[in-house]
């Protein structure tokens, strides 16, 4: 058999339904199908238009809602952190470890819903990579990754995050743009490594925000670190602060008592029946007033037995008569002893 | 030929062209007073259009699918679909052609799942039913011809298939073609040069040249 070219179809050969029983019989179902089918109405211009500008309008109404109600601070949220890499702060003097490489954290992932990471403020303009997860507040979705320091104040590693902090610009230039979660992070690594100065610089700059919650803690412990430094007057100052800060706060009765033992040391009579009697009003019940009852009884009688020429009284110039002055900012420590406490 | 099963050919008593009892449509309104009359609930004036197009419905379901299998039903819901969306017919005069266009689909669709079913087994190959497309009138050589490429277009993909018919058996131009399968003239152009390939190649006459 051969193969040839495919041979026209004439259309005489093919079958024609035009009129045929078939068509009938369909018409039949059909006519009864179209009484119960209604047609189709078109859609109406402004049909398609409203549409969209329904969807639109209920878009729109959904973000106006969101940003306006939904409070971002109180959902955390995961975050990537990049791996053991913080670019210096900006405008950071590079010092001679930058060169160094980086030491990478042995912790990979870091899941911590620390409050302090609540007002972190990134030193770092470098873009971020994505490494480790950490819990951070949803109020600040962009903020760049924490300092390789501060992670490492997290995890409890004072003397790296110190050397992290030196190789990223230094102390006084983490302080120069740190929020008050940062600064106390910052008085955390002085503290341990025995720069006590530093750690009083960061918490008076703690105290410059008054408002933050991290104030009160502040005031108490600069009390402590200028107590121990010599500086009476302003430890005094410093717990006048945190009673006035936080009044009914878990340290009010021990600063008002660390008031008393301040003035008594000073031998300020006067001062010390003051707060004595603050002390006596603020708690009635309290554990030490006795004890400073007798103790003011005893500078009482020091002092009307002895000579009206050995009272001197070396109170601070810029003290107010209620004592609730802002500590001296002027005062620094000299010396820096090492291995205090709060 | 593919590894297809070659389809059977199947002889079916035809109906007899006396059997026709509905009669052609007298030319009466155009179209487009139809379709305008039509889309105010008028049923007289959606027969008067059944009347006028349903033969040419039917034919082009036959004649695509090689069978009247269905073919009624086809034409129901080609007419049903239709009259819902007759007010969409941009141009009530091309009603033709946009019905053709229903009907086209319907059929791909039917074919499409039929050839599903028998890629997965659950189906056979439909008869060729010869005497659903060949005229009662047709001489044997043009029967023979109508079941050889009949057989030979089953084997085709649906698409391919529709517009070499539409072409070659209905004897539409490709631009009437591109509008009925709803496509581009070039893609139109493709498919039918496919299936055009195809027959050549494989197509046999059954009477040598000088025997008949």
């Amino acid at each position: 058999m051969s193969r040839r070219r495919l041979p026209e179809i004439s259309k005489a050969a093919l079958r024609d339904y035009d009129g045929s029983e078939q068509s009938a019989a369909v018409w039949r179902r059909l006519k009864s199908d179209l009484r119960a089918h209604k047609p189709r109405e078109a859609r109406s211009p402004w049909l398609l238009v409203s549409m969209p500008a329904l969807a639109a309008v209920l878009f729109g109404s959904g973000v106006f809602v969101g940003a306006r109600f939904v409070r971002p601070q109180a959902v955390p949220v995961v975050q990537a952190e990049p791996r053991a890499h913080a670019a210096p702060a900006a405008g950071a003097v590079p010092t001679k470890n930058t060169a160094e490489p980086e030491v990478a954290s042995p912790e990979t992932k870091v899941l911590q819903t620390h409050a302090r990471r609540a007002a972190r403020v990134s030193p770092s303009a470098e873009p971020r990579s994505f490494g480790s997860l950490e819990l951070s507040p949803h109020a600040a979705p962009t903020q760049a990754p924490a300092p390789e320091w501060q992670r490492l104040v997290e995890l409890g590693d004072f003397p790296g995050a110190r050397s992290a902090l030196d190789r990223q610009g230094g102390f006084d230039v983490a302080m120069s743009h740190a929020s008050p979660s940062e600064l106390m992070s910052l008085v955390d690594i002085a503290r341990a490594s025995g720069e006590r100065g530093q750690a009083i610089s960061a918490l008076r700059q703690v105290l410059a925000h008054a408002e933050a919650p991290e104030a009160p803690l502040a005031a108490w412990t600069l009390g402590n670190l200028l107590d121990q430094a010599g500086d009476q007057p302003g430890a005094a100052q410093a717990f006048a602060l945190y009673r006035r800060l936080s009044p009914t706060g878990d340290f009010a009765e021990d600063a008002a008592a660390r008031q008393v033992d301040v003035a008594l040391r000073e031998g300020n009579l006067e001062l010390v029946t003051q707060l004595v009697e603050d002390y006596a009003r603020d708690f009635p019940h309290g554990r030490r007033l006795s004890e400073f009852r007798r103790a003011e009884r005893a500078l009482q009688g020091d002092q009307d037995a002895g000579p009206k020429s050995d009272v001197v009284h070396d109170e601070p110039d810029d003290e107010s008569d209620d004592g609730h002055t802002a500590p001296s900012t002027a005062s620094e420590p000299s010396s820096k002893p090492s291995g205090e406490a709060h | 030929m593919p590894p297809e099963a070659a389809p059977r050919l199947r002889l079916i008593p035809g109906s007899g062209a006396s059997a026709e009892v509905v009669k052609p449509a007298d030319p009466g309104p155009d179209d487009e007073r139809l379709v305008a009359r039509a889309l105010r609930s008028d049923l007289q004036a959606f027969e008067h259009l059944y009347r006028r197009h349903s033969g040419f419905a039917l034919n082009l379901a036959v004649r695509i699918q090689g069978s009247a299998i269905d073919a009624e039903d086809i034409v129901h819901d080609a007419f049903l679909k239709a009259s819902e969306r007759l007010s969409e017919l941009r141009e009530a005069a091309a009603f033709r052609p946009w019905l053709g266009s229903i009907v086209v689909r319907l059929v791909r669709t039917r074919l499409r799942r039929k050839n599903l079913l028998r890629s997965l087994g659950l189906a056979s190959a439909e008869p060729i039913e010869l005497d659903a497309i060949a005229s009662p009138n047709a001489d044997p050589e043009s029967r023979v011809l109508l079941a050889q490429v009949y057989s030979l277009l089953q084997t085709l993909p649906a698409d391919d298939r529709i517009a070499w018919t539409l072409r070659y058996v209905d004897h539409h131009r490709l631009e009437v073609v591109a509008k009925l399968v709803d496509c581009s003239l070039a893609t139109v152009k493709r498919r039918i040069l496919r299936a055009q390939n195809f027959l050549t190649e494989h197509f046999v006459p059954a009477f040598a040249e000088g025997e008949s």
